[in-house]
């Protein structure tokens, strides 16, 4: 099948999806993640990985611009001081417990990326079963935020002073100059045009210049959302297609990143499924998380955000870290996903 | 039992709602209410976003449909009243799109018909 | 804000862009990967630079397309050469899927009962156009080229073939251009529809006019003479597309009534897979598509759905499509051709309104039909490329000359005509927003 046979499958698929996976009275088993099953089977065709690897950086570049538009300053500090005291405390204590328990099961530098992955929590799951504690919901929609803070905060302890303020230099660039041209459009409704322009080339920039696509994007939608006046109508460009998108996403990052099939894979996966899933049931029994203890069900599955973290080491460190990490860590974030939505569904 | 009608018209595309209420006024309907309601199936199926949670959270709009309540002379006026929307609005044969109704007001105060 | 302001902090935007553009490929240079990156790269920067320039267009009340078309000139392997060739071709792809999506459009903005009114006006302009401009632009070059040295073609039945085929080039129009410019104009009346009808009529007869003679000039080369059967396969082969068509606009009609989600996706995927097909099975797509769009704007109601989505995401498309055409324009500097392109572009500006005012005082048209709307039929692109590409071909020899030259015509035409059917367009007042 050539490329863009292959595109236009994918399209037509996350139209099913859509209406298959979301709309449905009952959370679907896997959390919404289905797409990145059957892209892991379509991997099995053969496909020509260079071509279509770029197509990933644009994507990860507009989950990084949506997730970063959010961190508007008066939002932020519409949470209290406490609350974010005890998501810093929590993120930490899991981070480092589960980096610790990896580095067993995987190289070092690769346990770290992974750590960093299993961070999020799905808010996808978490708000089908508890919509009505908003406590529980924003904890579970803030981790997106303090992942990428812990993958920034790695990105500088690994860089040495010419690459770290060359990317704050490609950041300040981009932000600066989308902001510029956003502002001055003329015509409201091309907004989304110019929008997939932008992503387009500050992702692809980033995968010439070998940055994280995740990041600059980031850090670009912090920018615009605090600095350009059109930040709403830019939010809501981009959150329109959420799900058609993600889905696409999704087929996409199951086929590049294909299957392994080997025993010690399987039990390597298992482990740091058990040894997840075991830690955050322990860690939810703690009352200082502010959290009924039998949430840990809702809160085990890691969401689409880990895949994007996942996804966003591998184009970017990806030489660096041992082979076949990626296939393993997709495997781990799935089997989470199976348990979170299995259990929840049986209590419900 | 007087002649006068409510006429209620619920209408789900709610970015059309200046379009309808300027066409009531134009039919010489003036007096109205409009409320916010939520569809059944909207409360039961709640669209959870993916990446964008925080700010839903804090924002939290849900989209409402609009409800339109008129207290009109007759039934003319009713009949005027959903000519005059559907040219607007379009045809609420489609799903989804809305339903209009009237209903008989046995008696009433605080308005000079 | 102040308009001039506006414009300078657009141009300096095109600039910014176009520097970081070429800061990033520089430093592509420690990337290996960079071959595969380099047309998605390509194509962040070509949107981006010509929305801006399509902007700065339309602040100087051009036709935003030119601004799409100028930038991927500029930026194009011809000028600057900021933007390789073989990125241009890979986004080919982008091309075929928006030429079917234009076709579609086109379709749907034809309507039955508008159709019927100006019936008259219609025919008589086709008709004039295809007496008038094939045999005016055949004849004149005919002679130029028979009795002057200008090209040095072999012998008389070159130049008859090349006069021929001039001719055939002439006639054709721009269905992209001209429906892009309606769609940016948001016009919508009786000339928008007389030159849309007449534009799309024109296509299918050059279509047929082109393969007809083709196989005449092939004929003169080996001797023999157009076979009956020949004719037959080109007809059957149109009728064939028109039925696809069809059938592809009932599936349409089917899908806005049942599925109805996303559609503005689903309209560039439904062009994209008519394509795919029309390659396969070998029809004529564009027509294809055209009846579609056709069938759904008139034998159901869900004709305005499709506009819709149609509106929402045209912009993409023709910003892509018409920045990679842009790109691919060329100018050949040959004193010869020069003279050619020149004398070519003025003839058939002046036949083509001669010939448009003349078809629609027969048919008793309005005054604005009689006087503007040649401006309409400037624009050369589209099937006129696609027929150089055979004609390159198929003749060795001139074949290549006559590409060259036509290129360069296509490019002037290309310029001037979205300009001159803008400022047509705003004199029939039919313009909501210009």
């Amino acid at each position: 099948m050539s490329p863009k046979q292959l595109l236009i499958l994918f399209i037509v698929l996350s139209y099913t999806g859509v209406v298959l996976i979301y709309r449905r009275k009952k959370i679907s088993l896997l959390g919404g993640m289905e797409y990145l099953l059957v892209g892991l089977l379509f991997s099995l065709v053969s496909v020509d990985q260079a071509l279509l690897k770029p197509l990933l950086y644009a994507f990860i570049g507009w989950i990084g611009l949506l997730t970063g538009m959010q961190m508007k300053v008066e939002y932020v500090s519409r949470l209290d001081r406490s609350f974010y005291g005890r998501v810093f405390v929590y993120t930490l204590v899991f981070f480092c417990l589960v980096f610790a328990f990896l580095s067993i099961v995987v190289a070092p530098v690769t346990a770290l990326y992974m750590a960093i992955g299993l961070l999020p929590v799905s808010y996808l799951v978490v708000a089908r079963y508890c919509k009505e504690n908003r406590y529980v919901l924003f904890f579970a929609s803030i981790m997106p935020f303090v992942a990428v803070a812990y993958l920034f905060f790695v990105t500088v302890f690994q860089s040495d002073g010419y690459t770290l303020s060359f990317f704050f230099l490609i950041i300040a660039c981009f932000a600066i100059i989308a902001r510029f041209i956003i502002t001055n459009i003329d015509d409201k409704r091309s907004i989304e045009l110019i929008l997939i322009g932008l992503i387009i080339l500050i992702s692809e920039s980033c995968a010439v210049l070998n940055c994280s696509a995740l990041l600059v994007t980031f850090a670009v939608g912090m920018y615009l959302a605090n600095f350009c006046p059109l930040d709403d109508v830019v939010f809501i460009a981009l959150y329109k297609d959420e799900k058609p998108l993600y889905s696409i996403f999704l087929l996409l990052v199951g086929m590049l990143a294909g299957m392994q099939a080997s025993f010690t894979f399987f039990l390597q996966g298992m482990a740091v499924v058990v040894f997840v899933a075991g830690l955050k049931y322990v860690l939810f029994k703690i009352p200082f998380f502010n959290m009924p203890p039998h949430y840990h069900r809702y809160m085990q599955a890691p969401g689409g955000f880990a895949v994007t973290i996942g996804v966003d080491s591998w184009l970017n460190q990806g030489v660096g870290l041992q082979t076949g990490w990626f296939s393993l860590f997709l495997f781990i974030v799935l089997m989470l996903q199976f348990i979170s939505v299995f259990i929840s569904r049986s209590y419900e | 039992m007087t002649k006068a009608k409510l006429f209620v018209c619920i209408i789900s595309h709610e970015k059309r709602i200046e379009d309808v209420l300027e066409a009531l006024l134009d039919a010489g309907i003036s007096r109205a209410s409009i409320m916010d309601v939520r569809g059944m199936l909207e409360y039961l199926a709640d669209e959870i976003p993916l990446f964008a949670g925080f700010r839903s959270l804090i924002e939290d709009n849900s989209k409402t449909n609009k409800m339109i309540i008129s207290v009109v002379e007759n039934d003319e006026q009713v009949r005027m009243a959903f000519d005059v929307i559907e040219e607007v609005y379009g045809s609420f044969q489609e799903t989804n799109s809305g339903i209009m109704f009237s209903l008989d007001i046995a008696d009433i105060r605080g308005l000079k018909l | 804000m102040n308009k001039l302001f506006r414009l300078f902090l657009n141009a300096l935007n095109i600039v910014l862009i176009t520097l970081v553009y070429r800061l990033v490929i520089g430093a592509s240079f420690f990337n290996d990967q960079f071959v595969f990156i380099s047309p998605y790269l390509t194509l962040g920067f070509l949107i981006t630079a010509a929305y801006i320039a399509g902007s700065i267009a339309r602040h100087f009340g051009l036709p935003s397309l030119t601004g799409y078309l100028l930038a991927g000139l500029l930026f194009g392997p011809h000028l600057l050469g900021l933007i390789p060739q073989q990125d241009i071709q890979a986004l080919e792809l982008i091309n075929a899927l928006a030429l079917s999506f234009i076709a579609i459009t086109a379709g749907g903005e034809l309507r039955l009962a508008s159709l019927k009114n100006n019936f008259r006006s219609i025919i008589s302009i086709t008709l004039s156009h295809t007496l008038l401009i094939f045999n005016g632009i055949a004849l004149l070059f005919f002679c130029v080229l028979y009795y002057t040295p200008l090209l040095a073609l072999p012998d008389t039945v070159a130049v008859l073939s090349f006069s021929l085929l001039l001719g055939v080039i002439a006639l054709a129009n721009s269905p992209s251009t001209t429906i892009a410019v309606i769609t940016e104009c948001k016009s919508k009346g009786d000339f928008t529809d007389i030159v849309l009808s007449v534009t799309m009529l024109k296509d299918t007869i050059v279509l047929v006019l082109f393969s007809v003679i083709i196989a005449f000039i092939s004929g003169m080369y080996t001797g023999s003479t157009i076979s009956l059967p020949l004719l037959f396969e080109i007809m059957r082969h149109l009728v064939v597309s028109v039925v696809a068509g069809f059938v592809m606009g009932v599936l349409l009609i089917l899908f806005f009534k049942y599925i109805d989600r996303n559609i503005s996706i689903f309209v560039i995927i439904a062009s994209y897979l008519a394509h795919e097909f029309a390659h396969v099975v070998g029809l004529e797509h564009l027509l294809m598509c055209l009846i579609a769009g056709f069938t759904v704007q008139n034998l159901s109601r869900q004709g305005p759905r499709m506009i819709e989505a149609i509106e929402n995401s045209h912009l993409p498309i023709y910003v892509v499509f018409f920045s990679i055409a842009g790109a691919g324009l060329n100018f050949n500097y040959s004193q010869a051709s020069v003279i050619m392109v020149l004398l070519f572009v003025g003839a058939r500006t002046l036949i083509v309104f001669g010939s448009t005012y003349a078809g629609a005082a027969y048919a008793d048209a309005p005054a604005k039909i009689k006087k503007h709307s040649w401006t309409a039929y400037i624009a050369n692109a589209g099937l006129a490329l696609s027929m150089l590409i055979i004609i390159d071909e198929t003749f060795d020899g001139w074949g290549a000359v006559f590409k060259s030259i036509m290129l360069s015509v296509i490019a002037v035409n290309q310029i001037i005509g979205p300009i001159l059917f803008k400022f047509g367009l705003g004199k029939t007042g039919e313009a909501r927003k210009l």
